[in-house]
């Protein structure tokens, strides 16, 4: 009996010491970080720009308008023409604020909007070209240090104004930043896009060798309405833009860090025998670092597999001869690309390649000794390409549908 | 504090006197004096029959029997007892050579059971039983013959309990059809019944059985302790005996199981359990429970074993959707909103937009209404119980929604977590009370909160044991052969052993190696065909 009253007793002992602790917990913890949906500014796209006047940053978010995305009948952003406040069924809302700094801008968005601005669904980080001349990092140090941003966060430099490029339309989208965003995800339809979020940007400035490459997005303007494209590659020298890449040589460079995975390669004829287009399917590449009497060499091994997507001659193809005969055609294009890209990367100075960290790895006591003129030893540094390029298919069709006679 | 005090003692008197009046055998020889005892004892109900007539053996006797209409076996009362005595005595010269009550024993009376006894008190009872006693002028004994027999509930289809392929009967509010369900199905000695009257105004009958030999033995004498020790006034339920007898009357998760089906008690008494019943329930408790049994269902025994596993995973699925989904709902869409995939995030948003509630608050209140709901279809009557749901859904559900009240999200999530409480019966009640503490724990602290709540859950359930048997065995304590019915149900050749903790005295159930075998092919040597 006494033994039971003193579980009893126990017991009621517990339960007061377990609403203790739970008052506690309740009372010290409190509602850190409570925010209802409602009350919350889902910031699809960020554009910083330079202000027109003044020093500091033109942040403009481009704000989700939950209701009207999932009403029929809605369009996103501005029409093209410019009309801004007239149409009601606008998905998204263009805010645009000033700071001193980008935090600064951040928090000041909040004269304007009532919901709290909330960047963890924000897919896109549009860096207007003057900024990106003066230098990334300072704008998206906020981005990388405070926890809501993710660092998904895709990131690119825009040809002039971030701002512009966020105000327009996309075509079956409703989000237009969600549009951009799924453009870097399939980047490797053409692999002729450097996609690079927030983590590789960081991680690029943490290796000093390799220079950071950014997409360029524009505005293209046809019959009066306007909408955004891809353009180049820029190249950065620490944060600052500096230089640009084209398509082909995007690629050359995307065929040397592996990230080509498909795409067409269009490969001409001789005698002007017409054009045939490659799919690529598998692409794989090996930087491969030598010393060579003191002298450092790069040997860059790619190996390639394509199929015959279309030709617009009436070769045929199905013998091993014509078909090695193509592949030597197709490796010498990749080669191609990526010398248009050494080349323009060594005009720089900057290696976009990552050759300096193959180094690294290899040899550090190499490395230490040459850190300090890296850009001008990887300006004159030998590349040895070897591509090896194969067509594994030909399609439905082995044979053109009319093969071609000597009359 | 004084008034209570007295009043207990008072009461403590009451006790003493009423106990005295009934404990001395005031039994006399002469009948109308008896029978007068028996009127002033049962008193004047309509339904209490004292029948008097003659008995003609050798000289005229005067008799009477007391029996309560509706609680006898009216034809054996006139069949049995009233026309042998009365007609059948008449007949013969009998040569009595014993007493005439001992005569009449021996034979005329034809009823099944027949007991004599001269304690006022236990003849009392046995007429408020429904037997019939037999009282016969210038004897201080009476018999008492078994002429219990009412109208019964015949044996249905458990309600709650429903199974596709199983057996369709359930038990019924007699303990004794209920005690023979049981026998029927198990058909051994081992079986055994003990049978005890608990509650001192009700006295209900209250049986153990368990099966002798598989049963652990120290079970069987915990279970009798816990019994003996109940001092009450009534037992209406079986579940005013389990609240008695429970391990930790202050959980919500239930220690004792029930089952209105007796092929899932055989099948608990098989595993070393002991099974309670309670005169007037129609359900079977069975000790010791576990936290598993809660997801076993008796139909998965009764399909293919891969078909069972699936639908036993899904089950737990469903429990951790009843009490978690809201709970993670509140937590996602007021405080981690960057979980949420984007798309998602903005069909919530959209949905939300313009509900004047905070989450928590728009969750918990769907709770409640749907609890309230609930209730109200299963009290009414069963055609305005399906009035109430149409109302529910469609009225309230869409209603709400349409108003802009409550978001489209909230209703789906409280549909799903009140669908999936279904699929759990028996930790329903547990499950309502996990819920809405978990929904409120994540409306103030978030996830943290729901992981706060889960860790006390779990330190609860871990500390829980039924019966001396760790609640949440056999995962922890982990007893891997115990898995077989736990994680998957394996096919029945595998289940060889009995449960490690609660059948350890006999732990084989069977041969390992039942599994079906091709019949052997006489030119080849193949004698570990099909044994896994």
């Amino acid at each position: 009996m006494i033994k039971v009253k003193f579980k009893k007793q126990k017991l009621f002992l517990r339960v007061i010491e377990l609403g203790i602790i739970i008052l506690i917990l309740l009372l010290l913890s409190g509602c850190w970080d409570r925010r209802e949906l409602e009350n919350l500014a889902i910031v699809s796209g960020l554009g910083i720009d330079d202000p027109e006047q003044g020093e500091g940053y033109q942040l403009s978010f481009q704000i989700v308008k939950p209701a009207e995305v999932r009403a029929p009948g809605s369009s996103s952003g501005e029409s093209g023409s410019g009309s801004s406040g007239s149409s009601g069924s606008k998905t998204v809302w263009l805010l645009r604020s000033k700071g001193t700094t980008v935090f600064d801008a951040i928090r000041n968005a909040h004269f304007q909007s009532n919901r709290r601005i909330f960047l963890s669904h924000n897919q896109v980080v549009i860096i207007g070209k003057k900024v990106a001349e003066e230098g990334i990092l300072p704008v998206v140090d906020v981005l990388i240090r405070d926890p809501e941003p993710r660092l998904q966060q895709w990131l690119l430099i825009a040809q002039q104004q971030a701002g512009e490029i966020l105000k327009l339309q996309a075509g079956v989208e409703k989000i237009s930043a969600n549009a951009i965003a799924e453009l870097m995800e399939n980047y490797y339809l053409t692999s002729k896009i450097k996609a690079t979020n927030l983590h590789d940007f960081a991680d690029g400035l943490v290796k000093k060798s390799t220079s950071n490459t950014l997409p360029i997005i524009g505005i293209k303007e046809e019959n009066g309405e306007k909408s955004f494209i891809l353009e180049e590659t820029g190249i950065l020298k620490e944060d600052r833009l500096v230089g640009y890449l084209d398509k082909k040589e995007t690629r050359g460079l995307l065929w040397v860090l592996g990230k080509v995975k498909s795409g067409i390669i269009v490969v001409d004829l001789p005698d002007n025998k017409g054009k045939v287009s490659l799919e690529i399917m598998n692409a794989k590449s090996k930087v491969i670092p030598e010393v060579e009497d003191g002298k450092i060499k790069i040997k860059v091994e790619i190996t390639e597999e394509a199929n015959l997507g279309g030709e617009t001659s009436f070769e045929d193809f199905s013998s091993p001869e014509a078909l090695s005969r193509l592949e030597k055609l197709q490796a010498k294009v990749i080669e191609e690309e990526i010398k248009a890209a050494l080349n323009k990367a060594k005009t720089y100075q900057l290696d976009i390649f990552g050759f300096g960290e193959s180094i690294h790895r290899k040899d550090h006591k190499l490395w230490n000794a040459i850190e300090e003129n890296w850009g001008e030893i990887f300006s004159q540094m030998e590349v040895e390409m070897k591509v090896k390029a194969v067509i594994r298919r030909m399609g439905l069709i082995t044979k053109p549908t009319i093969i071609s006679q000597n009359k | 504090m004084f008034r209570f005090l007295l009043r207990k003692i008072r009461l403590g008197k009451l006790k003493k006197n009423s106990s005295s009046v009934s404990d001395t055998n005031k039994f006399r020889r002469n009948l109308e004096e008896n029978l007068e005892l028996f009127q002033e004892e049962l008193g004047d109900s309509p339904d209490i029959i004292i029948r008097r007539f003659n008995l003609n053996i050798k000289n005229r006797i005067k008799a009477a029997i007391i029996f309560i209409d509706g609680l006898m076996d009216s034809k054996v009362v006139y069949d049995s007892i009233l026309y042998p005595l009365m007609i059948e005595a008449k007949k013969e010269n009998w040569v009595v050579e014993e007493s005439i009550l001992d005569f009449i024993e021996n034979n005329l009376l034809t009823v099944g059971s027949v007991e004599k006894d001269n304690d006022f008190t236990g003849l009392v009872e046995s007429v408020l039983e429904g037997d019939t006693i037999l009282l016969l002028d210038g004897y201080t004994e009476a018999l008492i013959l078994s002429t219990k027999g009412w109208e019964k509930r015949s044996i249905s289809e458990p309600d709650t309990e429903v199974t596709i392929k199983g057996p369709r009967e359930g038990y019924t509010e007699s303990i004794r059809t209920n005690t023979a369900m049981i026998r029927r199905k198990l058909a051994h000695p081992g079986l055994t019944f003990e049978n005890k009257k608990i509650g001192k105004k009700t006295r209900t009958s209250v049986s153990i059985a368990y099966l002798k030999g598989v049963v652990n033995e120290k079970l069987v004498e915990e279970v009798r302790r816990r019994l003996q020790r109940i001092d009450t006034d009534m037992i209406l339920d079986a579940n005013y005996i389990i609240e008695l007898i429970e391990d930790s009357p202050f959980s919500p998760f239930p220690t004792v199981a029930y089952t209105e089906r007796p092929d899932v008690t055989v099948a608990k008494i098989l595993e070393g359990r002991v099974a309670i019943l309670v005169d007037g329930t129609p359900v079977v408790n069975t000790v010791p429970t576990l936290f598993i049994e809660s997801f076993q269902s008796p139909d998965d025994y009764n399909y293919h074993f891969l078909y069972a596993t699936l639908i036993r995973w899904f089950r737990y699925l469903a429990f951790f959707f009843n009490i978690l989904l809201a709970a993670f709902f509140v937590a996602l869409s007021t405080f981690h909103q960057e979980l949420i995939p984007t798309p998602l995030l903005i069909s919530m948003a959209a949905a939300t937009d313009g509900t004047p509630f905070p989450a928590v608050v728009e969750v918990v209140v769907m709770e409640v209404v749907f609890e309230i709901l609930r209730e109200a279809g299963i009290r009414l009557p069963r055609p305005i119980g399906q009035t109430i749901s149409i109302v529910g859904a469609l009225v309230i559900g869409q209603a709400t929604v349409a108003a802009g009240l409550v978001g489209a999200p909230t209703v789906i999530i409280i549909a799903l977590t009140a669908i999936s409480s279904f699929v759990v019966p028996t930790q329903e009640e547990a499950g309502i009370l996990l819920r809405l503490t978990l929904t409120i724990f994540a409306g103030i602290l978030g996830a943290y909160g729901i992981l706060l709540g889960i860790l006390v859950v779990l330190t609860h359930l871990s500390s829980l044991r039924s019966f001396g048997v760790p609640y949440l065995s056999p995962i922890v304590p982990l007893s891997v052969e115990d898995l077989k019915d736990v994680v998957v149900r394996a096919p029945i050749w595998a289940m060889k052993t009995r449960p490690r903790l609660i059948g350890w005295p006999k732990p084989i159930r069977q041969e390992f190696n039942l599994g079906p075998e091709l019949p052997e092919k006489p030119t080849e040597d193949r004698d570990d065909q099909g044994k896994i």
